[in-house]
């Protein structure tokens, strides 16, 4: 008849207790192509709708030898456990109240007789249709429900594991706080801080294009990259350096993450900064900001090795003060002016010197679009430095820390030597970190092994190999004249200057001790002018952590050879 | 004979503009006669890290095609967020 019947043979139920009439109705309907069942009473039409579940229609003739085609309307009614299908009563009354009360029991429609065959045919198309059409909605309502459902559950378990790997890789660092608000269920902003073996702290705050899921996936590899990285007591070079190389390889072209990352060294009181595409962060103190880092690099993820930029951003903190960082989505909230919030705000709001800097921010911003709710991912962090018990000051404020080298541990010695360019490219700290955890030396021995080698490498290039004056750093603006010296001079390394280290377990000696020492081809330094230099002056500190960790130091002449043992606790 | 083509770039510079951005770029790219293609930021005071990306993703395609991008008439805060990309590094400025 229509399209939507060609799918499938629509049955019809047809109940008149006259035979003929019956017969007749369902040669009729056969002969529209469509299958028919035949029920002679109102019993027989009660059991047949029981047992048969695919009657699509049913002509219901009123007057049935043992009831009334209303009859059969009430019982389907009452205990109908599935769906009942329209029904057409055929009668020949047409007294309206009648009329009426068969429509009130629920028939879609009605047929006077003598039954006018064309007009119950139009009848049957058309309650036919809706029928098939309700069935077809309802099945779609289904299958939308259904939908939903599965992409309910499939964010809710991704949003679990992207959380979960967040949690895996982050720590909670006393003095470090953050704030993040995602405008969706994901957000591409995040804020990781991790300390390194060392116990410095390493923090990134990132905010990947666009939002949403898109750009956690984006984030994601950058995640455990930072992670591992610190873990193994990389520096902040190398670490942004594989960031934009995992990135740059792995998303797209028009997918980068915009990054700030930031090493807290409280040996030295140093900040070192990477800020690739991220606003301007500052360092404040009593609501003043004594330094801008402003985005000096393009954010991760775009351009290729050989073009991008690692360079790092030195600073020496003061006392007091806190280090302020925050995505764009802050700057970009617009008003309903189209107005943004702006870098003006921001700094205005910093330099009143509120006492919860991040709630004062959010309240500005709220007031600002009169909305609590903002379009993009916004984060805050803030970073304090003294109020870290984190770093070579908490392993030296104590009884200093010690480590046990379980007994039968049998002898090894480990070592390397570079020379030339390799001096600048390759990280000797984290090679050691890795080679005496996979030994399965215990975690203290192993994190006092790589702060010192840290300190003796570090002096060793700087003072030894690149002869760097220590003195450069207290002068004026000798720190960044410091740092862009040692850039330059480590670009003129010849295959004559030459670093050796060498780790050695001695378990046979009557006090078994582990050495290291490290060489290298400078002049030498004169340890007794180091000695002299007062502790508060930053430049000795390397020299002194040694001597804190170690159980003996000695530094042979003519100052280019260093030596630390350190026992393991009985 | 080398020409340059101008990219006038809208109001607002996001993804929804990302259809007709993607048709200028690739007929100036598929275009042998140009060499230079210069967006035009005059018009746009509005400018986010989609936008960014489409334009890292077209220098990309245009450095392989042998042909130089520039930026132009950036101001005020679009000229603040092109600036922190450091996008410099990357496309000419051009006055």
């Amino acid at each position: 008849m229509t399209e939507l019947l060609s799918e499938k043979s629509l049955t019809i139920l047809v109940v008149d207790d006259d035979q003929l009439l019956n017969q007749l109705l369902c040669e009729f309907l056969s002969s529209k192509g469509l299958d028919t069942v035949s029920a002679y009473g109102l019993a027989e039409a009660g059991q047949t709708l029981k047992k048969a579940d695919e009657i699509d229609l049913v002509l219901l003739d009123y007057d049935l030898g043992d009831g009334t085609g209303l009859d059969l309307m009430r019982s389907l009614t009452k205990d109908s456990t599935h769906s009942v299908p329209p029904v057409i009563m055929i009668s020949v009354n047409e007294d309206p109240e009648f009329l009426e009360n068969c429509f009130s029991c629920g028939i879609a429609d009605y047929i006077i007789k003598p039954v006018n065959l064309s007009l119950l045919a139009l009848k049957v198309r058309a309650l036919i249709n809706s029928v098939a059409m309700q069935k077809l909605i309802s099945l779609q309502n289904a299958e939308l429900a259904h939908f939903k459902r599965e992409a309910e559950r499939e964010e809710a378990v991704a949003k679990f594991i992207y959380e979960y790997l967040l949690g895996q890789n982050s720590q909670r660092v006393e003095g470090v706080e953050t704030w993040l608000q995602s405008s969706s269920s994901f957000s591409g902003d995040i804020a990781m801080a991790r300390t390194s073996p060392s116990g410095d702290l390493y923090f990134m705050l990132a905010d990947a294009t666009g939002h949403g899921l898109s750009a956690a996936i984006t984030i994601m590899p950058a995640v455990s990259i930072f992670n591992s990285m610190v873990a193994k007591g990389f520096h902040l070079q190398p670490i942004v350096t594989e960031l934009n190389k995992k990135l740059s390889r792995d998303t797209p072209p028009d997918r980068f993450v915009a990054a700030l990352i930031i090493h807290v060294q409280q040996g030295t009181g140093e900040l070192h900064i990477w800020n690739g595409g991220m606003p301007t962060a500052y360092w404040v103190s009593a609501g003043k900001i004594l330094q801008s880092f402003r985005s000096r690099h393009m954010a991760l993820g775009i351009l290729d090795d050989h073009q991008f930029d690692s360079t790092v951003e030195t600073f020496r903190y003061t006392k007091t003060g806190f280090l302020f960082g925050y995505t764009d989505g802050l700057l970009e909230e617009a008003n309903s002016m189209g107005d943004s919030f702006s870098m003006r705000r921001v700094v205005e709001v910093i330099e009143s010197d509120p006492d919860n800097l991040h709630d004062e921010l959010i309240s500005a911003l709220k007031l600002h679009t009169g909305m609590g709710h903002f379009k993009d991912d916004i984060s805050m962090c803030t970073l304090t430095p003294s109020r870290m018990l984190i770093g070579s000051s908490i392993l030296l404020s104590g009884q200093g820390m010690r480590g046990k080298i379980a007994e039968g541990f049998g002898r090894f010695s480990w070592g390397l030597e570079l020379s030339g360019r390799q001096i600048a490219d390759c990280e000797i700290p984290p090679l050691v970190n890795e080679f005496l955890q996979y030994l399965g030396l215990e975690k203290n021995i192993c994190q006092i092994v790589f702060l010192i080698v840290t300190e003796m490498i570090s002096n060793a290039i700087d003072h030894g190999i690149l002869r760097l004056e220590s003195g450069l750093k207290e002068k004026e603006d000798g720190f960044d004249l410091y740092f862009q010296e040692r850039e330059s001079r480590l670009h003129k390394l010849t295959a004559k200057d030459v670093i050796c280290l060498a780790i050695e377990w001695n378990p046979e000696a009557p006090n078994p001790d582990l050495t290291i020492s490290v060489r290298d081809t400078g002049d030498g330094y004169d340890p007794g002018k180091l000695d002299k230099r007062s502790d508060e002056k930053l430049s000795g500190r390397g020299l002194h952590l040694i001597r804190g960790l170690a159980q003996a130091v000695e530094i042979i002449p003519p100052g280019n050879r260093i030596c630390a043992v350190i026992r393991s606790i009985q | 004979m080398s020409e340059r083509a101008v990219v006038v770039l809208p109001m607002r510079f996001d993804y929804g503009y990302h259809k007709d951005f993607q048709k200028q770029c690739a007929s100036c790219i598929d275009n042998p006669v140009i060499n230079e293609i210069v967006f035009d930021f005059g018009q746009v005071d509005y400018l986010d890290s989609a936008a960014l990306g489409m334009m890292m993703m077209w220098q990309r395609r245009a450095s392989a095609a042998n042909k130089k991008m520039y930026i132009k008439g950036a101001k005020g805060a679009t000229a603040q967020i092109l600036d922190m990309a450091n996008m410099q590094r990357i496309f000419e400025y051009m006055t």
